[in-house]
């Protein structure tokens, strides 16, 4: 009996450190795992698909357990009138959020795309969760501000979720959209046939069909070898011509528009680029989170999170867009770190590595702010079996998972149903979350491995600092002041697409404690050249701190001091001694 | 003291003095922001439900950006439309004054002109007479200068500050122009034909620089730049999408930032039935007509590869359209000369044809007409002259040029560079009272002990004209925008009928005419998507179709009485009907029901 007991209260303890632990067992009765809190204040489950309404009930209960370092807002509602929640992390009760380098998280632009916002929402409970238990994320909070957007196409989210569709619908969000320009809107979109939430394929057998079933798994069809009969023909996804136009499912809200070419930095219209809407920032949502950023002139990463792929993503999206060498040496060192990081994904250029994008996200937060910014499109088949999936005819990857690990869950195996057009048809195939959204087990460590590349990057956003502040007296009670401001992270306080396009103002050094009679920008210590700012020298003006680099200023004021630097750097922080 | 602030009191200083005195010479005529919207509610109240008015926007300033409807019947938002966009760009306030005369002129013709009456009845035009009202309000202030940007703050120099050095008005004459001051650093000398006119220096021909030309202001910043940030946000006429200029002072902090600009956007989407666009604004395609040109390499042009890229010109297939309106342009208003156009970088009128997909056309309405020279030598002397001067020029050889100028040392040869200027000059001197300040002096905080002269164009004069000529002007433009939508696509259905072929069985025919100028779509149109094709539909009553389709989609049908043809085959009982019908925002509706028989 004692030993049943134990034995039970030991599997429950484990239960509860994998799915995030409970309020109610003590500390004592589990041994922390690395990497996770052992006796959370906000539980939740990592392994499940979160709706709107979820994103906003875990933000509000990590709110409550943490008001010191988390606070839930709104940046706007979607066109449905939903909040796009965003989730700060800081430490509050250390400076001024806005004044700190800021790192900007996004997920599920895409509505199919879901565990965007998971991976988002797991960054901000881990963050709330661990501070005071690991000096390193506790540091992190002091100097940076994490604006968090688990998702920022809800409506879309919550179309993907309850109604039917399959693991590539909707992509766009729901604002009305004649796709197939009938004149009509949205008239003739997906039916689920068999009522399952789940669209998936139909076929109905035919001796002349060019089908045949796989010899390996009875769920895939496959086509038949060019001098091999076959049994079965194709019909596309579940669907019928409700507008009788001749043709099925070819307007929908599915693919009416693709929300990540809705933005203002080189948009094409659609002969150029499919899914271009009918202009940049035609979609509420896109226009929320471009106030944000632009009001935000602090944030100094972004990482919008898409799938799949196994991708760690930059731009640019164009190849008219050519990075300057500056920025690219800060994308590849942290790129370099994420596949590490990442094992299995690979770190990409979007233009040359994917495709070319017009009008995307990366490009306008990069291109158009200058801030580094990534997108990693999450989960990639070499989850399935820890290795690059072989190309096989019969068998696909996502199905002998689904048979060795998922017992046979994640695909409708084939069953009869009345097509209003096609008579008697058989619908099955793969469901919607699976294959491009993660199986539940694995998701809290794709979710814990790309918030830790997410993490690597805001801590190697610029960081600024006094370094040291040296006085020499010049007689005649002038003093010289000369002060070594640091940069100690990788990302400069500019990129070079900031300086050249004026984007971000210059890093500002001031100094308090006596009367400047002038101000300098000294240009090499060592040889004491410096160039005279001679408006408002009280405040230099530093055009850039350059990654793991210094800027160096000098001062002649009139009376000994005590005198005190400070810098104010929009993405460094600020600092001063 | 706040710069901008500095500015806004010393415009409120000179409020105070000034008569509503405005635009020098020019602005009689011209309504005001206020005057605008009498206008637009007397034309409302005047002709009842012939004109709507809809507000599409409000600028940051405070004002309304309107659209006017004008067409009689029902369903009117359902035809094909012409919309004209005026005033995007703020100093061209010429634009405005026509679209609204325009508008005047359509609804009082409605019932008394029976070409007018026509075009109402089967079309419909919108008016935006005024789409960037708070940068045209400009013209109105008693301290007088070009304004492009609406009301709010940027940073157009990009140094972190906004409006902190605007213009100042240091002779007082209530306008902004230009001052010269003598230093021998200076890039500019006064020109030797007419030393009222300044340009630059020929260093490599041995001139040497006198002045620096500046905006005339004071450097309120202290930055050594002369009223390179004053007051203002976003050129509307540079917000739009295709060729947008990135980073560039008044462009905007992205595109279609503005709430004008989005609202001209979202008043397209609203209205599918546009099919084509007037622009009046700096850009010009109707005296010079848009060519297709052929792109190199990769992109650019999807004539020319299959890659994709931003298009740098028209379609070929819409050349001839271009071709034709702009003969018509001339032949209806009587303009002559060849102006320029404005450049195409997030304008109204590229964004238009490239990026909306509609036939796009674009007028400068005015600008200086031709001024001959006086001379004291006769003609024939001086086209014996010229054809020398051409002669010696074609012979490109610099010994002959220094002959040349030796020959005429009495009377300087005038500067190509200064063409423009020259004609201007003598035309404001016979036209435009005081459309050119002489330069006089004045004291210059920012250059003590230096000689500063104030002068030049004054402000709005050279791309508007004197209210007297507006009548005329809009006279000329009202023929044109009747031929514009006397163009439009219209559809009908001829040869419809029925076919008994037996046995219950009959065949119909339909044939689907375009009875307009314009194609149903134009070639970007087709690419661009947002034009709609038509959709022809076959509506059944119980019969069984055997062959044809219930609904399908059109492409483009050329106008002059371009044809398709379908037919239908149903099984079905002698007596019952079937209707056929075509419909596109873009081009009109059509339909029929016929019974078997």
């Amino acid at each position: 009996m004692q030993t049943q007991r134990k034995v039970f209260s030991g599997a429950i303890g484990f239960l509860m450190t994998f799915l995030g632990g409970s309020a109610g067992l003590q500390a004592q009765g589990v041994l922390a795992a690395m990497g996770s809190p052992p006796n959370p204040r906000v539980e939740v489950s990592w392994d499940r698909y979160y709706d709107h309404a979820s994103i906003g009930d875990i933000g509000r209960r990590l709110e409550q357990a943490y008001p010191d370092r988390c606070r839930l807002s709104s940046i706007g509602d979607s066109y449905q009138g939903r909040e796009l929640w965003m989730i700060t992390v800081t430490n509050f009760d250390h400076g001024e959020a806005d004044q700190k380098s800021g790192m900007y998280i996004d997920g599920n632009i895409h509505a199919n795309e879901i565990q965007g916002t998971e991976v988002s929402l797991y960054t901000a409970w881990y963050l709330c969760e661990m501070a005071d238990r690991v000096p390193w994320v506790d540091s992190l909070l002091d100097e940076r501000v994490f604006y968090i957007v688990p998702s920022i196409n809800p409506d879309g989210r919550e179309s993907f979720m309850y109604e039917g569709n399959n693991q590539h619908s909707p992509r766009s969000g729901v604002v009305p959209r004649d796709s197939d320009g009938d004149g009509t809107v949205d008239e003739d979109g997906y039916d689920d046939l068999n009522g399952d939430g789940h669209i998936t394929q139909m076929r109905v057998r035919n001796p002349n069909g060019r089908w045949i079933v796989s010899p390996e798994d009875s769920r895939i069809m496959i086509r038949a070898a060019i001098d091999q009969p076959g049994e079965y023909d194709m019909l596309g996804s579940e669907g019928w011509d409700n507008d009788g136009d001749g043709r099925v499912n070819e307007d929908g809200v599915a693919f009416s528009y693709d929300p990540n070419r809705n933005w203002p930095w080189r948009w094409q219209p659609r002969y150029v680029q499919g899914g271009a809407d009918y202009y940049p920032t035609s979609l509420p949502e896109t226009r929320a989170v471009i106030d944000f950023i632009v009001a935000h002139p602090n944030i100094a990463g972004v990482q919008t999170y898409h799938n799949s792929g196994g991708m760690i993503l930059r731009g640019p999206g164009v190849p008219r867009d050519q990075y300057r060498p500056q920025d690219v040496r800060v994308y590849d060192a942290l790129g370099a770190v994420g596949e590490e990081i990442l094992p299995g994904y690979r770190y990409m250029v979007v233009w040359s590595d994917l495709y070319t994008v017009w009008g995307g996200e990366l490009d306008w937060t990069y291109g158009g702010r200058g801030i580094i910014s990534y997108s990693n499109e999450l989960f990639t088949p070499f989850k399935y079996f820890e290795e690059a999936p072989e190309q096989e005819r019969y068998d696909r990857v996502e199905y002998r998972f689904d048979r060795l690990l998922l017992m046979n869950e994640a695909v409708v195996p084939w069953t009869e149903v009345q097509h209003p057009q096609f008579g008697t048809v058989e619908v099955g195939g793969v469901k919607k979350q699976y294959t491009r959204a993660i199986p539940g087990f694995l998701l809290p460590a794709e979710a814990h491995r790309n918030m830790a590349f997410t993490l690597y990057q805001a801590h190697q956003m610029p960081l600024v600092k006094v370094d040291t502040v040296m006085t020499r007296s010049l007689g005649n009670g002038l003093t010289e002041v000369t002060a070594v401001i640091a940069n100690r992270r990788i990302t400069p306080t500019h990129t070079q697409q900031d300086i050249e396009n004026h984007i971000t103002r210059p890093d500002w050094v001031s100094i308090e404690g006596g009367q400047v009679i002038a101000g300098f920008v000294v240009d090499n210590l060592r040889m004491g050249l410096a160039t005279e700012q001679e408006r408002n020298p009280q405040r230099i003006n530093i055009r850039n701190i350059g990654g793991m680099g210094t800027a160096t200023v000098r001062w002649v004021m009139r009376g000994n001091g005590p005198f005190t630097v400070t810098v104010d750097s929009r993405k460094g922080g600020v600092d001063s001694k | 003291m706040n710069a901008g602030l500095a500015f806004s009191l010393a415009l409120a200083g000179f409020q105070a003095f000034a008569a509503p005195a405005m635009a020098q010479g020019i602005s009689d005529g011209y309504r005001n922001y206020g005057d605008l919207q009498r206008s637009i509610s007397r034309l409302r109240g005047d002709f009842g439900d012939l004109v709507g008015v809809e507000t599409i926007a409000q600028s940051p300033g405070g004002r309304d950006i309107q659209a006017i409807r004008i067409a009689s019947g029902d369903g009117v938002n359902e035809r094909p439309a012409l919309l004209v966009v005026a005033n995007a760009f703020g100093p061209h306030l010429v634009g405005s004054e026509v679209a609204i005369n325009v508008a005047n002129l359509l609804a009082s013709g409605y019932g008394n002109d029976s070409e007018v009456t026509k075009l109402l009845e089967s079309g419909v035009v919108y008016i935006i007479p005024r789409a960037n009202p708070d940068a045209a309000e400009a013209f109105f202030s008693s301290v007088v200068y070009e304004q492009v940007r609406n009301d709010g703050s940027e940073d157009e120099d990009h140094d972190w500050e906004v409006d902190e050095d605007g213009p100042e008005d240091l002779n007082g004459d209530g306008l902004i122009t230009m001052m010269r001051v003598m230093d021998p650093t200076g890039e500019w000398i006064a020109d030797e034909a007419n030393p009222s006119l300044m340009r630059k220096a020929e260093r490599e021909k041995g001139e040497v620089g006198m002045y620096r030309l500046l905006s005339e202001g004071t450097d309120n910043d202290g930055d050594e730049a002369w009223n390179e940030d004053g007051p203002g946000a976003v050129d509307v006429n540079a917000n739009f999408t295709y060729k947008y200029d990135f980073f560039a002072a008044g462009s905007g902090v992205h595109q279609m930032s503005a709430a004008e600009t989005r609202g001209i956007a979202e008043f397209f989407v609203a209205h599918p039935n546009i099919a084509a666009v007037y622009v009046l604004g700096p850009q010009d395609n109707v005296m010079e007509p848009w060519k297709h040109k052929q792109a190199s390499g990769i992109g650019g042009n999807p004539e020319g590869t299959s890659a994709g890229g931003p298009y740098s010109s028209i379609l070929s297939a819409d050349q001839p359209f271009f071709e034709r309106m702009g003969e018509q342009f001339e032949e209806l208003t009587g303009m002559e000369g060849e102006p320029t156009s404005g450049d195409l970088k997030g304008d109204v009128l590229s964004w238009s044809y490239f990026h909306m997909g509609r036939w796009a056309f674009g007028s400068r309405v005015w600008w200086v007409p031709e001024t001959a020279a006086e001379t004291d030598e006769d003609s024939d002397d001086e086209a014996t002259d010229e054809e020398e001067a051409e002669a010696s020029h074609d012979e490109a050889d610099g010994d002959d040029d220094s002959a040349e100028d030796a020959e005429q040392e009495e009377t300087p040869d005038e500067h190509d560079s200064l063409k423009s200027e020259y004609n201007d000059y003598r035309w404001m001197a016979s036209n435009v009272p005081g459309g050119f300040v002489e330069w006089t002096s004045v004291n210059h905080p920012d250059f003590p002990g230096q000689e500063v002269e104030v002068g030049g164009f004054s402000p709005y004069v050279r791309m508007n004209p004197p209210g007297s000529m507006l009548d005329s002007l809009s006279a000329g433009q009202f023929e044109f925008v009747k031929e514009l939508m006397a163009s439009l696509p219209q559809i009908e259905l001829r040869n419809v009928e029925v076919e008994n072929v037996g046995d219950r069985t009959y065949r119909i025919n339909a044939t689907v005419t375009n009875n307009g100028y314009f194609p149903t779509l134009s070639a970007i149109g087709v690419r661009a998507f947002w034009p709609r094709q038509i959709r022809l539909s076959f509506e059944l009553d119980g019969q069984e179709l055997i062959g044809g389709r219930t609904q399908q989609l059109l492409g483009p049908i050329p106008g002059g009485g371009g044809s398709r043809e379908f037919s239908w085959l149903v099984v079905g009982r002698p007596g019952s009907n079937v209707s056929i019908s075509a419909s596109s925002p873009v081009a009109g509706t059509a339909s029929q029901t016929l019974t078997l028989r």
